[in-house]
């Protein structure tokens, strides 16, 4: 359970988050919204990459303002960026066991054969041994979701992890994180891929402006008669 | 004709070259040895961007790298036997101020490696749950490296040149000898290439490995 509970970030004088409060529970939570409407900065937030201003996040009873509590959270919410983020001087096998090996103490050889069927579940068991570079983006992102998996966290942060794609290994990414969310994984997903938030979402996110403009089960928001939302939905399915 | 007969260089000279070169490679080590533990420590902590520490290094980095590095041995060697109690020998002054020289510009180079490292990579390894250090450890030098040892390299070979200058406060190294055999044999030609000629056979060696690990450099990710 991740609870937002009136939180606040500016960057300088622009403020980003106004006051939002928000409960992320079981199932997949979709976020859309303009860049800029505070989508990304709201994941930071949850992880403890960016500190907030005001306001708490209580992840799981663990309130983020006390500093003690930020890595139990980052465990318990591992994030996956846009841009990948892949160690480039391990290989896709290293990445994935790299953290539980120094964080969660396990051994290396238990480490090692999680990371092996994960690698497996997203369709790159042959590539345990490749580095970053020698992998495509859609390869090295679905590296990047095992890694995340990996620490077995209760929720999932994707930040954009298609935006950097081009379709086809979009729509591979996709349908990895399809199977991880059919599990029983709970994710806050923000993304502009409509198809994939009509068919995974539980549920649907609205920013704007850094304030919480909807909150609504999927297909009440594809169905909804909000003006403002159906301006956004227009814009992203003709671009 | 009456002319002067110079004498010739003898075996003694020779050895007394070789012991120069050994001296300068000496001092050198030390002073790479001192410049690289301070130079490692003040850019590391210069990477974190602690807003008023930060500001405070460069007055500690700043006036060293922009002055001669003759200044600052006079400095050592005269100057603070005159206003202290402490007078340090030709040696003490020589490795000193050419090994605090050294991590002045170590530290620019390690701090410069450090941040040469995305922010991503940080942010990936934190979001993991992993501690700074451990990011450090197991992430960030492991990248940083290899912008550093190229560079370290190069620092490297020009303070063994400039090491040279240690002469001037009436340091024996290698440019000594060469003085001094000048002065009894007045062949500056043939001493001063020898001179040259040793320089070359410690500097070049290094300046080879700067290469070396420079492709390492461009190979990265390839070879692992």
């Amino acid at each position: 359970m991740i609870q937002v509970r009136n939180v606040s970030k500016s960057f300088g004088k622009t403020q980003v988050l106004k006051n939002v409060t928000i409960d992320f529970s079981q199932g997949v939570a979709v976020i859309m919204g303009q860049s800029g409407a505070g989508k990304s900065t709201l994941l930071r937030c949850i992880n403890g990459l960016e500190k907030i201003d005001g306001g708490d996040i209580v992840v799981d009873n663990l309130s983020i303002n006390d500093k003690k509590n930020v890595r139990e959270i980052r465990e318990k919410c591992t994030m996956v960026f846009q841009q990948f983020n892949l160690f480039p001087h391990l290989n896709a096998l290293e990445n994935i066991t790299l953290s539980p090996i120094h964080v969660l103490k396990m051994e290396k050889d238990q480490a090692e054969k999680k990371a092996t069927a994960l690698l497996e579940m997203v369709g790159l068991g042959e590539k345990a041994k490749s580095y970053p570079s020698q992998l495509s983006g859609g390869q090295q992102q679905r590296v990047a979701i095992a890694r995340a998996l990996m620490m077995e966290p209760m929720a999932l942060l994707l930040d954009e992890i298609t935006s950097a794609l081009d379709p086809e290994m979009t729509a591979e990414v996709l349908d990895v994180i399809e199977r991880v969310a059919r599990k029983g994984t709970t994710m806050i997903v923000v993304t502009h891929e409509l198809s994939f938030a009509r068919k995974v979402a539980d549920r649907i996110v609205f920013l704007e402006n850094g304030t919480i403009h909807a909150d609504m089960k999927t297909e009440e928001f594809f169905n909804t008669q909000n003006e403002r939302i159906n301006r956004f939905l227009q814009k992203i399915e003709f671009s | 004709m009456g002319q002067y007969i110079f004498p010739n260089l003898t075996g003694y000279d020779v050895q007394l070259l070789l012991k120069g070169m050994g001296t300068t490679i000496l001092i050198t080590l030390l002073a790479i040895a001192i410049g690289l533990a301070f130079g490692f420590v003040i850019g590391l902590i210069r990477s974190m961007r602690i807003p008023v520490v930060s500001k405070l290094l460069l007055i500690y980095i700043e006036p060293i790298r922009n002055s001669p590095l003759v200044a600052q041995l006079f400095f050592a060697y005269y100057g603070i036997a005159m206003v202290t109690n402490f007078s340090p020998s030709a040696f003490q002054a020589a490795v000193w101020t050419l090994g605090i020289n050294t991590s002045a510009f170590a530290a620019v180079i390690v701090n410069a490696s450090i941040r040469s490292v995305d922010k991503g990579q940080w942010e990936a390894a934190y979001s993991l749950g992993l501690t700074y250090w451990q990011t450090f450890r197991l992430v960030v030098v492991q990248q940083a490296i290899r912008v550093f040892i190229p560079s370290f390299v190069g620092l490297c070979v020009n303070q063994l040149q400039v090491s040279s200058l240690v002469s001037l406060i009436g340091f024996v190294d290698l440019t000594r000898v060469g003085y001094m055999l000048t002065l009894r044999t007045y062949r500056p030609f043939l001493i001063w290439s020898i001179v040259a000629v040793l320089y070359f056979v410690i500097s070049y060696p290094i300046s080879r490995f700067a290469r070396y690990a420079e492709t390492r450099v461009k190979a990265f990710g390839k070879i692992g």
